[in-house]
């Protein structure tokens, strides 16, 4: 396959639907398909951008609610009067409701039959930081895969623990047959200690645009593990070294808004998710760091580190000094020192209700060794913490 | 989140506080998608309030089974969006863009978006934004999913085109 093949897969692609394998191999390997996609994802950035402001707002008088449904139209009265009915007409739109509603039942579960996908998510509990921020630690990952998973390529994973003495948790995984009540799938994974790999080389291999066979390689002496999962259940994967891993997952029928690597998995009402985050500050793309932060309750937070610029801080709950965010799936769209900032997700933030807000504080000029770990200021990181209070305190430092 | 279902049930039973819920979630993003369409506030203000009217007045117009309510909100929006291009003495193939300020890449995007045609300029707004999967916008366009792909390819195209070109 051509660039010249490959360039309406690669729109494909950015829009998160499915493509040939071959043109999946040729747009990871070629500069030039690689750099269309970036064009296509920096246009659409823009684009989100731009609705983000032009209807919010902007609603004059005229377009009012009130307006719309203040006054009932005269048959709704005739509606509301007393009429008599002949039994056997009650009868005939009772079968024909009835009949009606298995049709739609049955042209429901047609349709997701059709576009069946799989999210999961892979939890490594021991990597678990319990304290305020830090800087390596991402202690679980979400995968998805769509209707055509039987041809896509194994998907690497890897999880770090906190620091290199908790080391990583690395994977290949291959979802084989995905249906509403079992999905069959299978992996191979292993915990590298400090001693075996260093973190660096296990990152390096797993980087973005790894290739699975590398990963295939490194792992080549782990044997496979095959599972008949059934959605919604958990299931511990042995990592070997005495590590584990918590596998959860559930089907759905939509692939993600602004994905096209990972579908969401739809966080719970008192959960918020920073996964694979961008922050553009209204022109120009400013950070992208990796990694996914997730806390789950009122107390915690998370955050993201922007050299030069400082730490910000996200939390579901107002804290002190912080600011508004209106979030809506994948997205988030803030105000600070007069200047609007939008981050954009793999995964939906937040759950519950949509739109939402959240509340957000930039620390400034935040120093990362202040986590007690030598860390390089030019690298941008995400993560999270159980405890808002314990994040500010370090920051007050 | 109300279930679509459970909310058209309300809906088509006069609950008009599930009504305002659901007008004041889905309010601003109708009115960006018809302002970037139609480049006219006044207009996209008319067209919402008939697009939720409708809606009122004829919830039996959704089909569950085939589309959720926020598909179908659009999909009428964009009839209506049709219609008026066809029948305003104001249409314009490629509407002004509404003038506001702005960063300089916002209103570059903006600026090039209306230079496209109305289709393509919506149906990529409506993906990129709205975030529609190809089988939705299939369903509210009326036209085959490998249509839906190719259209929105040239669309990217032509708007990469132009952005490169700035």
């Amino acid at each position: 396959m051509n660039c010249t093949e490959a360039r309406i897969h690669v729109s494909a692609l950015q829009d998160g639907e499915a493509i040939p394998p071959e043109a999946k191999a040729h747009i990871r390997a070629c500069d030039t398909c690689q750099q269309l996609l970036q064009d296509y994802a920096g246009m659409g950035a823009q684009m989100r951008l731009l609705g983000s402001q032009l209807g919010a707002g902007k609603v004059t008088g005229k377009v009012r609610l009130p307006s719309l449904i203040r006054s009932r139209p005269g048959w709704t009265r005739a509606l509301r009067a007393q009429v008599r009915v002949p039994r056997f007409v009650i009868a005939l739109a009772v079968a024909l409701i009835a009949g009606l509603t298995a049709g739609l039942v049955f042209l429901e579960a047609q349709g997701r039959s059709q576009q069946l996908w799989f999210n999961c998510e892979l939890v490594w509990p021991q990597a678990q930081y319990k304290g305020p921020i830090h800087p390596t630690n991402i202690p679980q990952v979400s995968m998805g895969f769509g209707p055509q998973a039987k041809s896509e390529d194994p998907a690497p994973f890897f999880i770090t623990g906190p620091g290199r003495g908790a080391g990583t948790v690395a994977g290949l995984i291959e979802v084989r047959r995905i249906q509403s009540d079992q999905v069959t799938f299978v992996i191979r994974v292993r915990h590298f200690a400090v001693k075996d790999t260093t973190p660096e080389e296990i990152e390096r291999t797993a980087s973005p645009l790894l290739q699975a066979q590398e990963l295939g390689k490194i792992l080549s002496d782990v044997s496979v593990q095959e599972f008949s999962y059934k959605p919604g259940t958990t299931l511990k994967i042995p990592a070997g070294g005495g590590e584990s891993l918590i596998f959860t997952g559930e089907t759905g029928g939509k692939f993600s808004r602004f994905s096209w690597q990972q579908t969401p998995l739809q966080p719970a009402p008192d959960q918020l998710v920073l996964d694979q985050p961008v922050l553009v500050p209204e022109a120009a793309l400013l950070v992208k760091p990796r990694g996914m932060a997730k806390i789950s309750g009122p107390d915690g937070c998370a955050y993201m580190y922007i050299p030069e610029k400082g730490l910000l801080v996200f939390a579901l709950n107002r804290f002190p000094e912080s600011h508004e965010a209106a979030v809506n799936g994948g997205h988030a769209l803030f105000e600070l020192d007069n200047k609007w900032y939008y981050v954009f997700t793999q995964l939906p933030i937040v759950g519950g209700n949509r739109p939402k807000t959240i509340w957000v504080y930039l620390a400034r000029n935040y120093d990362p060794s202040l986590s007690g770990l030598e860390w390089d200021r030019t690298i941008p990181f995400v993560g999270s913490a159980e405890d808002i209070k314990q994040v500010l305190e370090q920051i007050e430092k | 989140m109300v279930a679509d279902e459970t909310l058209w049930e309300q809906i088509r039973h006069r609950d008009r506080a599930a009504f305002e819920e659901f007008y004041r979630q889905q309010i601003p993003r109708l009115l960006g998608y018809l302002i970037l369409c139609l480049g006219s506030q006044a207009a996209a203000e008319d067209i919402a309030q008939e697009t939720f009217l409708q809606v009122w007045k004829h919830p039996d117009g959704f089909d569950p089974a085939r589309s959720g309510l926020r598909t179908y909100l659009f999909t009428i929006a964009r009839r209506r969006v049709v219609d008026w291009w066809r029948h305003s003495s104001l249409r314009t193939e490629n509407p002004a863009p509404p003038s506001r300020s702005g960063s300089e890449a916002r209103l570059l995007i903006e600026d090039l978006l209306a230079r496209l045609d109305n289709d393509s300029r919506s149906l990529l707004w409506l993906r990129e934004v709205e975030g529609y999967s190809y089988q939705e916008l299939s369903l509210m366009l009326e036209i085959p999913v490998g249509t839906v792909k190719s259209r929105l390819f040239k669309a990217r195209e032509h708007l990469r085109d132009m952005w490169r070109r700035r």
